[in-house]
């Protein structure tokens, strides 16, 4: 799968196998202590560049502000 | 505005299906997803809370594509919530462009099944509304809604794919 930013890709897959090694051997056994957070600064900081260069931006920070939804969760 | 709600069931444990969903495209039934990426992720007590943003290729209903000038990508916002402790997990996906002609908000609840540890029940309700006017928002909400339908058959052709490939790894791995 790509990412929004073609050469965020790597990153993205790198973040990504470390993210699921944490959740099936650490996360689901109820051991919550963050990990991969090294790697995925460095990835969303390629995610965020490629989202400004390719001007959605502010569509996707007003909508991660957004509170009023339809559905009650 | 039209409501759709639809439950499911996998037979696969809860931790497979949460798994499988983060790892949902690509997948041979979601040939229309184009990009993901993860936001923002962050654990709170034995919650972990993430927000990806989806880019997928939209279909327009041919009788609407010469009334709007629509590009035919949408981007799509997904927020998570996975409790391990209490083995519940909600996700609320929207889509950020587009709205007018149609906004489809998507609430999915995943819980163990009731009486069956190695089940997973996958409950959707969604919400879906046009605001385009012209006389067209019955017209196009029933569109949402049957593409909505659609594509949680498509969706659920995808987890089976994943689940398979999970299971095939967990096999491997013994």
């Amino acid at each position: 799968m790509e990412s929004i930013g073609k050469n965020c890709t790597p990153l993205k897959h790198e973040y990504d196998a470390c993210f699921n090694k944490w959740y099936t051997e650490k996360f689901l056994k109820g051991e919550t202590t963050p990990e991969c957070t090294e790697l995925f600064e460095k990835y969303r900081q390629c995610v965020v560049a490629a989202i400004k260069e390719q001007k959605v931006d502010k569509m996707l920070s007003e909508a991660q502000k957004e509170t009023k939804f339809q559905s009650k969760i | 505005m039209k409501v759709f709600r639809h439950s499911t069931e996998f037979d696969a444990p809860w931790s497979d299906v949460t798994f499988a969903i983060f790892n949902k495209y690509p997948n041979p039934f979601a040939k229309h997803v184009l990009q993901s990426d993860v936001l923002a992720r962050s654990v709170h007590g034995t919650t972990l809370t993430t927000t990806r943003v989806h880019r997928k290729s939209g279909s327009v209903p041919a009788w609407a594509a010469n009334l709007v000038k629509v590009n035919p990508v949408v981007l799509i916002l997904e927020d998570s919530s996975v409790d391990c402790a209490a083995r519940r997990m909600v996700t609320r996906t929207r889509n950020l462009d587009h709205r007018r002609m149609l906004y489809v908000e998507e609430v999915q609840e995943i819980t163990p099944h009731p009486t069956n540890p190695n089940a997973t029940v996958v409950t959707t309700t969604a919400h879906i509304s046009s605001d385009l006017g012209w006389g067209l928002t019955g017209r196009l909400e029933r569109f949402g809604v049957s593409r909505f339908a659609d594509n949680l058959q498509r969706s659920r052709m995808g987890m089976l794919h994943v689940l398979a490939s999970v299971r095939e790894k967990v096999k491997a791995a013994k």
